[in-house]
């Protein structure tokens, strides 16, 4: 589709425009300078400076420029006397109660010599301390104007700062109130943390009763920072910039599905300054979140410290150089048999170290090469596939492409957790015309700017989705029919959808709201996540979703949450690679000898050792402590590689960081390793060898390819027949304590390395004991937030603190802990349990 | 006392039952702040986030309308509330001295309450009735052309009224 464009005059210079977009924008495109503090590329026009004000031939009067829309024809002048006069008169109204030395200072000039001299302190208190100096949108429209004097005497509203916050504070007293951070806050996070408080003079930014960000439910994606024009969101123990050069790498962030490009700020002796998100192909607030912005800067090169190899001796651990070490493996590999031994990876490595540690392994002979997947989700859609024979090509019907005009039915899936970037994207769409519908049972940061929630019981997700699919093939005319849609008709015929609906834990108005909306609308596309696979009726789970959005002509999207998960998925389709999702039957094997060899690429919470036990991470996490050798592995956003994100993007990995003089390349690891065992050196596959390893599953490119036909199996009508049996008895008053209990993922657990613990902020920020529970529930049982307490599941017990909040489902508690040992694995596994919650001893 | 805090956990939950018959639109918002204002006197912070959940709003938006608006209080007001027009038609015929006056009298600054947390005082910008200045609204009944005089009456009364309160719960 072409994009219309218009032209027009701005000072006399002809300008095309794409039509749209302001004449704010359309003069920014075209090289031209308009003051503005409150407008930003990206953000909605706020129209609050009045510094962009321009005059329009033939209006009578001035606009602002950042709400005006370019037309055709129009004749702009962005500059006369009278305009400047009253650009001056507002710049100074802003300035009487922001501290407008540095902008006035008669030292300037030299100010970059003095100020070193100067600067002791973190705060800004003056120019000399402010890390904005020389980054400062005001100190760039005071040299526009060329501001001599302030006619009004600075006023300090002496306001308290926020300083007891993680990652960021905020200084009032240097808010010029544009109210940017509080657009991209709400408007373009969607985390609407930040608001306006108080009226007139008092008017400050705030949150709710001011509590502390922390408290907030922020998320510290950092984009307020980003955004703000001034000092007065900063990003903590940030320091000025003074003359020194910044240099900039950019790495893949490997923590979450998204992979998004981050970029470092390091300073002349390579210590990081700042982690930013990469703002090459978006505005620098549309990606990262606060695991990848802050958790690297303290984790990067500077702070960083990696544990260095190490064997096992008798009274704890030796430390050894890499050139002893990697020997030493060797040696015991040219041993093993290999019907005796297992490798196992984890995911959070770039494809190509993969690749290289599972052909390590399969040179050797040994069969029982593993990813270690806990969600067992793409996987489990694969089996699906195949079990309905419907080559169906799950995995490139992803969002490849921007999205537009679509509507979407989010399913299980916290998105703003598990993939922000999919998050952000949906949500530039909600602004225009999208609707979103979002069914789930658990916890879900954005049911609340859904058009519609749902939330039915845990694990019973199937019931509500055959409930709207019941009434859906009621109502909606002109339906695609593809095979198999008679037979489901009539099986589906035999279910009343209120009882369906009851049983699910829903009412039959908000599943007809749900019916309503999917026909208001088109282009349905139906995103699901790892949280509805993980449940015992995970296979009735995907059933109800096919099924429905193939009734409603949509498209089907699993969305994975972890890097790579594509790319080892891919493998384990076509029997490249086996995956391990529970340790019970691997720790019975290696009790019963039959695996006498490990060697770990990663980590896993193992806690039977075998005879011999080699771990490769970055960290001595609990399972490197077993170990009989430990290779440290290098730091993975410090290696050049490749990582797939969720939507099957090939992302790379290029700078590589300065790292540890001691330290090697993983891949330099295995190709001694090979020399050592006399292989010939593993060379990185080509680019389009990683697309070859997901030819198990599908070509990349195309979009819903496979064959599309109802699914209803034999036993579907009888076991949805038992779980309304079972439910259409009214449900009794539950046991005074008794849940169900949602065992959520917690990507906070990256390689092995608990990140609350090892990372300062992060333990601020992140409580990973939480207990999520409905406020009316908590007060039933006298629990307080913050309370300690603890769960009874299948005789073992959980620890957690009390957090009420409105999200939950009644009878549903909500805990994400980080899956460090055998039982939480298992828990973990099962998804949805039941459990008792019991006080602890007073 | 035990009594008082039943009262209040049934007050809460009875203004939360408002939700009830209010559409779960965001244009509702404000009635059911105003209602909640009229029930309560004044608006509890777990009932924001009660609203908050119920009208898909976040809880960050809804205080920042509360603290916008003077119609809306966050704290607790007492049984008994002036409020003193300082409007521009109240201002010129005197309605700072009547302002100072009930200061004067009950001991406390605009905008806040006194000792027993019995009467709040409170001064707003315009009424939108200044055919009657100086306007006093003392309980919700509008007050018209108050003077000094006046002022001492509606003391005296409301501490009156204060006493006789406290017998009935004797």
């Amino acid at each position: 589709m072409e994009t219309k464009s218009v032209q027009l005059k701005i000072d006399g210079q002809v300008v095309k425009a794409r039509l749209g977009i302001s004449v704010l924008q359309a003069a920014r495109e075209a090289g031209l300078y308009i003051p503005a503090l409150c407008e930003l590329e990206g953000l909605l026009p706020g129209s609050s400076c009045r510094l962009c004000l321009i005059k329009i031939k033939d209006r009578p009067s001035f606009v602002p420029a950042c709400a005006t829309q370019a037309e055709e024809g129009m004749e702009v002048m962005t500059s006369s006397e009278e305009l400047e006069k009253l650009r001056q008169a507002t710049f100074e109204l802003i300035l009487s109660e922001h501290p407008y030395f540095c902008l006035l200072c008669g030292e300037k000039a030299d100010c970059n010599e003095l100020k070193v001299t100067m600067s002791k302190a973190f705060d800004p208190g003056g120019c000399v301390f402010c890390p904005k100096d020389g980054d400062c949108d005001l100190q760039q429209v005071a040299s526009y104007l060329k501001i001599k004097k302030v006619s009004y005497k600075f006023k300090d509203r002496g306001r308290p700062q926020w300083l007891q916050d993680p990652f960021i504070s905020h200084n009032p007293n240097l808010c010029i109130l544009c109210g940017r951070c509080v657009s991209v806050c709400g408007e373009i996070r969607g985390e609407n943390v930040l608001t306006f408080v108080n009226r007139g003079p008092s008017t400050a930014i705030g949150t709710f009763y001011n509590l502390p960000l922390k408290e907030s439910n922020c998320s510290f994606c950092g984009a307020c920072l980003d955004v703000c024009p001034t000092g007065a969101m900063l990003e903590k123990g940030l320091l000025a910039v003074r003359d020194e050069k910044l240099k900039s790498r950019s790495f893949i962030c490997p923590l979450c599905g998204c992979g998004c490009e981050l970029e470092t700020e390091l300073e002349e002796d390579g210590s990081c300054r700042r982690v930013l998100p990469s703002k090459k192909n978006q505005p620098v607030f549309m990606s990262g979140c606060w695991r990848g912005r802050f958790g690297w800067k303290e984790l990067l090169p500077g702070s960083l410290y990696v544990d260095s190899p190490s064997l096992k001796i008798k009274e704890g651990r030796e430390k050894v150089s890499l050139e002893q070490a990697i020997p030493a493996l060797a040696s015991r590999l040219k041993q093993v048999n290999p019907e005796e031994t297992a490798f196992i990876c984890s995911e959070s490595a770039p494809v190509e170290n993969l690749l290289a540690f599972i052909q390590l392994g399969q040179a050797l002979g040994v069969e029982n090469v593993f990813w270690y997947y806990p969600e067992n989700f793409l996987t489990r859609v694969n089996e699906f596939n195949e079990e309905n024979q419907l080559s169906f090509d799950f995995y490139s019907a992803g969002p490849a492409k921007p999205l537009t005009d679509e509507c979407f039915f989010i399913v299980d899936s916290d998105l703003k957790s598990e993939a922000v970037t999919l998050w952000l994207e949906i949500k530039k769409q909600l602004r225009a015309v999208a609707r979103m519908i979002v069914l789930d049972g658990g916890f879900n940061s954005i049911e609340g700017q859904a058009s519609l929630k749902l939330k039915p019981l845990p694990g019973r997700e199937y019931l509500a989705l055959l409930s709207i699919l019941r009434l859906w093939l009621d109502k909606a005319k002109g339906l695609k029919l593809y095979p198999g849609f008679e037979e489901l008709k009539e099986k589906l015929s035999g279910f009343e959808p209120e009882d369906l609906a009851l049983a699910s834990g829903l009412d039959l108005s908000s599943v007809k709201a749900a019916v309503d909306l999917l026909a208001a609308k088109k282009s349905w596309k139906f995103i699901f996540g790892q949280r509805l696979l993980r449940s015992e009726s995970w296979k009735e789970n995907l059933l109800a979703v096919w099924n429905l959005s193939l009734a409603v002509d949509g498209q089907i999207f699993p969305l994975s949450s972890k890097i790579n998960e594509r790319f080892l998925a891919g493998l384990a389709a076509s029997g490249k690679i086996k995956i391990i999702d529970q340790l019970g039957n691997l720790e019975d094997r290696i009790r019963e000898k039959k695996i006498k060899n490990l060697y770990v690429y990663g980590d896993l919470p193992l806690r039977e050792k075998p005879e011999f036990l080699a771990v490769q991470n970055i960290f001595l996490s609990r399972l490197g402590e077993l170990s009989d050798i430990f290779l440290s592995a290098s730091f993975y956003p410090g290696e050049s590689g490749h990582f797939l994100d969720y939507g099957s993007r090939l992302k790379a990995s290029s700078d590589r960081l300065e790292q540890n003089k001691e330290q090697r390349s993983d891949l330099e690891v295995f190709n001694r390793l090979r020399k050592e065992l006399g292989m010939a050196d593993w060379s990185a596959p080509e680019k389009n060898i990683i697309k070859d390893s997901l030819q198990g599953i599908a070509s990349i490119s195309g979009f819903q390819t496979g064959l599309k036909r109802y699914i209803w199996p034999e036993d579907m009508a009888r076991k949805t027949q038992n779980s309304l049996a079972v439910i259409n008895r009214k449900p009794a008053e539950s046991a005074a304590g008794e849940f169900i209990i949602i065992i959520d993922q917690n990507l906070d657990l990256y390689s092995g390395l608990e990140l609350p613990e090892e990372v300062p902020g992060y333990s601020q920020a992140r409580n990973p004991d939480l207990v999520l529970i409905h406020p009316d529930e908590a007060s039933r049982l006298e629990l307080k937030a913050d309370q300690e307490i603890t769960i009874r599941v299948e005789n073992k017990t959980l620890r957690g603190q009390i957090k009420p909040d409105f999200g939950l489902r009644p009878g549903v508690l909500v805990i994400r802990p980080l899956i460090t040992d055998p039982f939480l694995l298992e828990l973990y596994h099962q998804g949805v349990v039941r459990g008792t919650v019991e006080l602890k001893n007073e | 006392m035990k009594k008082n805090k039943d009262d209040q956990d049934q007050k809460l939950t009875e203004a939360g039952n408002l939700l009830k018959a209010i559409p779960a639109d965001r244009k509702n918002l404000i009635f059911f702040l105003h209602q909640v204002q009229d029930q309560l006197g004044y608006f509890p912070e777990e009932l924001v986030l009660k609203a908050a959940s119920y009208f898909s709003v976040s809880p960050a938006e809804i205080f920042g309308l509360l603290t916008f608006y003077s119609a809306f209080k966050l704290n607790q007001s007492c049984a008994h509330h002036i409020k003193v027009c300082q409007g521009t038609a109240c201002h010129v015929r005197g309605s700072e001295a009547i302002g100072n006056e009930f200061t004067r009298l009950l001991g406390i600054e605009p905008g806040s309450y006194d000792r027993g947390k019995s009467i709040s005082l409170e001064t707003v910008n315009c009424l939108g009735c200044c055919a009657i200045g100086p306007v006093v609204v003392v309980d919700g009944q509008y007050q018209a052309q108050v003077n000094l005089k006046d002022v001492e009456k509606i003391v005296a009364g409301l501490t009156a009224l204060e006493k006789s309160d406290e017998t009935d719960e004797i």
